[in-house]
């Protein structure tokens, strides 16, 4: 007779107050390894009742208290305990080799959840991403944007969900992001050029999306959402099960939006700026003693219409605007369909891990320009991605990270679409590193080495060519006491991409013809970043200037030409140019007012050649500020917090030929959050942004050139109820 | 809480069902004097087969455009 034994291991302890020796109740208790978590009860124990890897990496955050981070084996009754400190919760870095606090990592990496992103709550997640410092969007509308990293944006940015590099066409600025707010909890943005650990297009910078974690340990949780806003008479819908039991986790989560054309501050609206959009998210993880695995599938399928396009033969402003709110469906627009699927497994060794990540994602982008039912442009990107680290200590201090990636890429047009705008192709990456860690007491120093290899194959144009290239980065952080500092030197590659080699013909959402360049060269970049920070008591500030110089620029001329009446663009290369600037922070929580927190933060970016012609699309200025106040109220309905927002663009004077100077602006946004906190939770928030109805148009408007502002004043009501359920047990 | 997660899931279904999207759009096509003739709304297989094929008249193919102007 067959049997199954199956067993659990027990990890238990208490966390207490190092100075006065009381538990800390509410404390996160995080298994970094298996990606399991749990809080401490109001005695301040916790337990795990799964099985666990012999060794692993344990974190504890609480309010109030300094965040530990500890390897530790599986025992009971573990007593540890936490240092009190006024700061606020330390930064857990995901995308870091191997994890851990953000003062443990040699790169500097700007983390934020998704609830801080959204204190003031955003219209859609790339709006959110672009409250991080140094990071700004290209948008058209507000149904179309793309991350903006230290001025470089499109290809030069990779976008990671799960470990999973995500390809959505963003060689042009008019294809927004392949990914929702669905699910996100949290992101995380490495600035600068970061090849050595996600190769090639990891150029300006790595934006790194990460999931929501699983329901804490034995139980089930649901999360509904409502919101409304008035610019745009739009609703999002989202809806979130999660379940823990034992070693099996699971979630599944669904979105709709719909939003009609939105409005300008002078009450007109803005024609086809209407997007809608539903999705799908299943997580399935299972944890066993030495194995971690997750299966992970998205999809979303939505339409985004293509504002600032305009069908009669001499547009004016009119052509672009209406009078009444529309929401059908109508051309141009874009129909826009991912798929994300993946499988991510963690095995654990004595003194090493193995991470492999297999994933394909399928992009399908349709731009419907004249005629309803028959696209313009019709492209499926495919891609089989693979991603395998193996992560070894040796001794006390070293771990050595060696790691490969590989990707299998195809291009495929419809036989439907009107037009060809970039033929079939099939591209494949291969890469391999090794990095080097070394921690010791204050010191943590990370250095490595990479090679990639890129094939592009178009048949059609008979054109088949091989990019190879090295990159490298070291960096060392230091931390003592208040003081922490980040320095690191890092390089990375970017092959040229088959719209830039190979167009030709009209972009009609960007509005010109476009002609590529078989003889580009790869671009090469060199950054060099000092982040310092100071987390005083009551007062933090960090400065973070950075150096990055650019070899062989891929960029668009204008040619003196028109072409099936629309200008002709070619692309070409500028030799060196450089781009540095500076992102600053202040945090001030007054010792007579810890319900008081105001947060501000600068960033500053010029970018030019070394005859000092400035580069396109360069962001504004910016200076960000948040006063936020939480009341010490008991009641079970209470004020959350009260947030103010104040933005102010800078005039950006610094611009390319192609474009044309943008004036300086102010928003200001104001939130309240209330909380009604029995057995479960239910949140209600009321925002305002563009309180004084400002008329706005930002440097990275694609509709700048027309004269289309952002919306106008903006009410946001929204509705959260998030149960908890524990699991008895049996 | 049960009234208050009944009235969330409430509001959820109602603000999803009121932005149904129709598939239908009036078409148009230019004559041989540049004048506009309307088509009426078509939905369906009839908006796809005037948008693929356009329309025959008197032996001349008209292309049809059923956007918003």
């Amino acid at each position: 007779m067959l049997s199954i034994v199956s067993y659990s291991q027990e990890f238990s302890g208490v966390i207490i107050d190092a100075e006065n020796k009381e538990p800390i109740p509410f404390a996160s208790v995080y298994i970094l390894s298996t990606e399991t978590g749990t809080y401490t009860d109001s005695l301040g124990k916790f337990k795990f009742s799964i099985e666990l890897p012999n060794e692993f990496d344990l974190l504890i955050r609480s309010q109030l208290y300094e965040s530990k981070h500890i390897r530790v084996q599986p025992t009971n009754d573990m007593l540890i305990e936490l240092n009190p400190t006024h700061q606020d919760l330390e930064d857990v870095i995901i995308s870091a080799p191997g994890g851990g606090l953000g003062r443990e990592n040699a790169f500097h990496v700007d983390r934020l959840d998704m609830n801080e992103l959204n204190s003031i709550q955003s219209s859609t997640l790339g709006e959110a991403i672009s409250n991080i410092n140094g990071v700004q969007s290209v948008t058209t509308g507000t149904g179309i944007s793309q991350p903006v990293i230290r001025g470089l944006s499109g290809v030069r940015v990779l976008t990671m969900i799960n470990g999973v590099r995500t390809e959505n066409q963003q060689w042009s600025p008019h294809h927004g992001m392949a990914v929702n707010e669905l699910g996100v909890g949290a992101v995380e943005v490495i600035k600068g050029p970061s090849s050595l650990l996600y190769g090639s297009d990891a150029f300006g910078g790595v934006l790194f999306l990460i999931d929501e974690p699983y329901a804490r340990q034995n139980s089930h949780e649901l999360k509904l959402q409502t919101r409304f806003e008035s610019v745009s008479m739009g609703t999002v819908n989202t809806a979130i099960y999660k379940m823990s039991k034992k070693n099996v986790r699971f979630s599944a989560a669904g979105l709709y939006s719909n939003n009609a054309d939105y409005r300008m501050p002078d009450g007109n609206y803005l024609k086809d700026s209407r997007y809608n959009q539903i999705g799908g998210k299943f997580s399935l993880g299972i944890t066993k003693k030495n194995y971690v695995g997750h299966l992970r599938y998205t999809v979303s399928t939505g339409r985004a219409g293509i504002p600032g396009h305009s069908h009669d033969s001499i547009p004016s402003a009119e052509s672009f605007i209406s009078s009444s709110q529309l929401r059908s469906a109508n051309i141009p627009a874009q129909l826009i369909t991912n798929h994300i699927a993946s499988f991510e497994n963690k095995f654990f060794f004595k003194r090493s891990e193995l991470y492999v990540i297999i994933a394909n994602t399928n992009n399908n982008l349709e731009e419907f320009e004249e005629k309803f039912t028959v696209p313009g442009i019709q492209m499926n990107l495919n891609n089989v991605y693979l991603n395998a680290k193996f992560i070894h200590k040796i001794g006390e201090n070293w771990r050595i990270i060696p790691g490969v990636q590989s990707s299998y890429q195809t291009l495929t047009n419809g036989p439907k679409a009107d037009e060809l705008l970039i033929d079939d192709y099939t591209q494949v990456d291969n890469g391999a590193y090794a990095l080097f860690a070394w921690d010791k007491n204050r010191w943590t120093v990370q250095f490595g080495a990479r090679a990639d290899v890129r094939s592009l194959e178009v048949s059609t144009a008979d054109f088949r060519e091989t990019y190879a290239a090295p990159s490298a980065s070291a960096g060392f952080a230091y931390h003592v006491k208040k003081h922490t500092v980040h320095v690191n030197v890092s390089s990375a590659f970017r092959a040229p991409h088959s719209s830039e080699l190979l167009s030709d013909g009209v972009h009609h959402g960007a509005l010109r013809y476009e002609i590529g360049n078989r003889n580009l060269k790869p671009e090469n970049a060199i950054q060099t970043d000092v982040n310092y920070e100071y987390r005083g008591e009551h007062f933090e500030w960090s400065i973070n200037p950075y150096v990055n110089y650019i070899q062989d620029f891929i960029t668009l001329f204008a040619a003196d030409s028109l072409l099936d009446g629309y200008p002709v663009f070619n692309y070409g290369q500028i030799d060196q140019s450089v781009l540095y600037g500076v992102d600053l922070g202040l945090h001030y929580h007054p010792h007579f007012a810890h319900w008081m927190h105001v947060e501000s933060s600068f960033s500053y970016l010029k970018a030019q050649d070394l005859s000092s012609n400035p580069l396109p699309l360069i962001p504004q200025p910016r200076l960000n500020t948040f006063i936020r106040i939480n009341p010490e109220f008991n009641r079970a309905f209470r004020v959350k917090d009260f947030v103010l927002q104040h933005q102010y663009f800078l005039p950006q004077n610094n611009v390319s030929t192609n474009e044309t100077a943008s004036v300086d602006y102010h928003l200001l946004n104001a939130s309240v959050n209330f909380i009604w906190d029995k057995k479960n939770e239910f949140l209600m928030s009321f925002v305002v942004k563009n309180m004084l109805n400002q008329r706005c148009i930002n440097h990275l408007s694609q509709l700048k050139n027309i004269g289309m502002p952002s919306p106008g004043a903006n009410i946001y009501i929204s509705l959260k109820y998030n149960f908890l359920t524990l699991i008895k047990s049996k | 809480m049960k009234k208050v997660s009944f009235l969330a899931i409430a509001l959820i279904s109602v603000a999803t069902l009121s932005s149904c999207n129709n598939k239908c759009h009036e078409c148009h096509y230019e004559d041989a004097n540049g004048a506009e003739v309307e088509l009426g709304e078509q939905c369906g297989d009839d908006l796809e087969n005037y948008e693929e094929n356009g329309i025959v008249v008197d032996g001349t193919t008209y292309e049809v455009h059923c956007h918003e102007h």
